[in-house]
């Protein structure tokens, strides 16, 4: 097979396709939980001051926008690993020799693997303990395990997303360890 | 035990240059494996704990804002503004980046936003008027701290929180020190524009006014939010909302500069932008609840009071401790991690926790433009498509010796800070 062919086969395997898909997803659903947020939060604004305005009693915006917060903040992990820019202390690894940072920066991306792995774990282990209980939420009344496998999904899908991190960065060489890492928040 | 570990681990996994949230996470993971006295669920019980707050949801609010406004097209009417204002006297447009970064910061609360805002127009207009690229580039840095400093301010709800001190309080205890950076900075653009002679905008009434009427919206925006906060009409968390909405009007029907393209794109980054700063936040209240439970803050308390009783050798001690902090770190996971240790402290000393945010702030401001991290540095150096070096030159240490003498005036003259808060708000 040729390299094009290969590289053809690769863009359009089932495992590309199926990370196209969900990045897409993921993308969509974070936008939206924000979108939400922003309106249940200026709903509330409004409703204190004009209480008449809507036809329901609007009791539940406060927590709605708060857990919408939570749904983007955990999908946007993922995202945040599929562009690099969680930002980490590059200074010090930048004093070594390229081989030695290119180890280094291997083992990073390793142990922030399996810390995003015992943090699923946790978060499952969170879940199970809160469905045993049946608790809900104050307003809304929704499941809390429901709520709570939000973080779980969010480091599920980080995981993924660092694994292609790595076959990026490591095994095609497709970009640098530090790439995108230089967009800071502030 | 369990703190001695953590600090060991975090450490280490920091200088391998693993993502600050993971590391936090990873440092309290191991001493919970370790020690073992706490079921290990508690990690992700805190983690929920952390994010699910509604004063904490402003800092999204407030990304997007500051997204929807730069992209919207209110930089540029913003500099115009600042150039019609300040533009005539010598090293203007260097006095103009400082005021329109002033004036952006009122919007964005954020210090990487506002280099790249005020950045993206000033250094091609500076560079084109004369001035040499190492003072272009340090001054569009220096000025992006002002961004994090004006309220409304994304490091000071973060301190607000952490500190458990009022939001509206330090908002307003962050005007005079603006102000006063914004005043020293700007003596030495004089300085080096009568030294070099760069080309100075002629001053009109006219072209005075009309800069005022185009950027009347933008100018808005913060009387809208700090107003609304004040009057009591909002919460912090909804008067940033409002700034959405109000950014989204205005960028769409008003300038049109934003369609649904560039509308998706802002969402995505504010979602990126906003995790990546949640999830530090996150780690940091479980590092805080380790060492809380530990009473690590009572032992630097106590350790400080052993050194000294006198408030001011705390301030500095503590502000040299913020600068080693700052120099390598960003200043959201400095605050998130040191606030909760350094506040408890305050109360023994007589230490108006109001004053002490908006240092610590305007320290880890300075952080944003110390080497070898500086973020503001790298944004800086990218606009111009010049290595990284060339920001850091003899201008870029003289901005830093000023904001750092006028950190000094705060320290010793607490009443800087809190002199409005005290008269408008208490």
């Amino acid at each position: 097979m040729s390299t094009l062919q290969q590289n053809k086969s690769e863009k359009t395997g089932p495992f590309a396709v199926f990370h196209k898909v969900t990045g897409k997803l993921v993308d969509i659903i974070s936008i939206l939980s924000f979108v939400f947020m922003t309106i249940f939060t200026l709903l509330n604004a409004l409703y204190r001051f004009a209480p008449n305005f809507l036809p329901f009693a609007y009791t539940w915006g406060e927590e709605a926008s708060r857990y919408l917060m939570i749904a983007g903040l955990m999908l946007g992990i993922s995202i945040g690993v599929r562009n690099n820019s969680h930002q980490g202390v590059e200074s010090i690894v930048k004093m070594f020799p390229k081989a030695l940072q290119n180890m280094i920066h291997a083992a990073a991306n390793i142990l922030t693997s399996a810390t995003y792995v015992v943090m699923a774990v946790l978060c499952m282990q969170f879940v199970y303990s809160t469905m045993y209980f049946g608790q809900t939420s104050p307003s809304l009344k929704a499941p809390m395990a429901l709520i709570y496998f939000l973080l779980f999904l969010g480091f599920v899908l980080a995981v993924l997303e660092n694994l292609v991190l790595f076959y990026r960065i490591f095994i095609k060489k497709e970009l640098e360890a530090t790439e995108g890492k230089e967009a800071g928040v502030l | 035990m369990m703190s001695l570990i953590m600090a060991i681990v975090f450490f280490i996994t920091l200088f391998m240059g693993m993502p600050i949230f993971v590391c936090l996470l990873i440092g309290c993971i191991v001493p919970f494996f370790v020690v073992g006295d706490i079921p290990m669920f508690v990690l992700a019980q805190r983690l929920f704990t952390s994010i699910d707050s509604y004063s904490l949801m402003a800092i999204p609010f407030f990304m997007i804002a500051g997204s929807l406004l730069s992209k919207g097209g209110v930089s540029k009417r913003l500099v115009d503004l600042a150039d019609a204002v300040v533009g005539w006297l010598p090293g203007g447009l260097a006095i103009v980046t400082f005021l329109a970064s002033g004036f952006f910061g009122a919007i964005s609360g954020s210090s990487v936003a506002t280099v790249a805002a005020i950045g993206s127009i000033m250094v091609p207009a500076m560079l084109a008027a004369g001035y040499d690229k190492y003072f272009t580039l340090a001054t569009v840095a220096s000025a992006g701290y002002l961004g994090i400093i004006v309220p409304p301010s994304i490091p000071l709800v973060l301190y607000g929180l952490a500190a458990n001190t009022s939001v509206s309080e330090l908002f307003m205890g962050g005007f005079i020190p603006a102000m006063m950076l914004i005043i020293a900075q700007g003596i030495y653009c004089i300085y080096y524009g009568k030294k070099v002679k760069v080309k100075q905008t002629p001053f009109t009434l006219r072209n005075t006014w009309d800069s005022f009427k185009k950027s009347i919206l933008a100018l808005l925006m913060p009387i809208i939010i700090l107003g609304g906060i004040y009057s009591g009409v909002f919460t912090t968390t909804e008067a940033a909302a409002v700034a959405v909405l109000y950014g989204l009007i205005i960028g769409v029907f008003v300038y049109r500069e934003i369609n649904f393209k560039t509308f998706y794109e802002i969402m995505k980054d504010a979602v990126v932008n906003s995790s990546v700063l949640m999830m530090i936040v996150a780690g940091a209240t479980i590092v805080g609840f380790i060492m809380t439970r530990e009473q690590i803050p009572m032992m630097v308390s106590q350790a400080m009071i052993s050194i000294s009783e006198s408030p001011v050798v705390f301030m500095f001690l503590a502000n040299i401790l913020l600068i080693i902090f700052g120099t390598f770190m960003d200043a959201a996971p400095a605050i998130t991690i040191m606030a909760p240790i350094l506040a408890p402290s305050l109360g023994p000393y007589g230490i108006d926790s109001v004053a002490f945010g908006v240092i610590m702030v305007v320290n880890l401001g300075i952080g944003m433009i110390t080497p070898p991290v500086g973020l503001n540095l790298n944004v800086a150096a990218s606009l111009a498509n010049e290595p990284l070096d060339v920001t850091m030159n003899k201008h870029l240490w003289i901005y830093m010796t000023l904001a750092i003498l006028a950190m000094i005036v705060m320290m010793v003259f607490p009443q800087v800070v809190t002199f409005l808060p005290n008269l408008l708000i208490k």
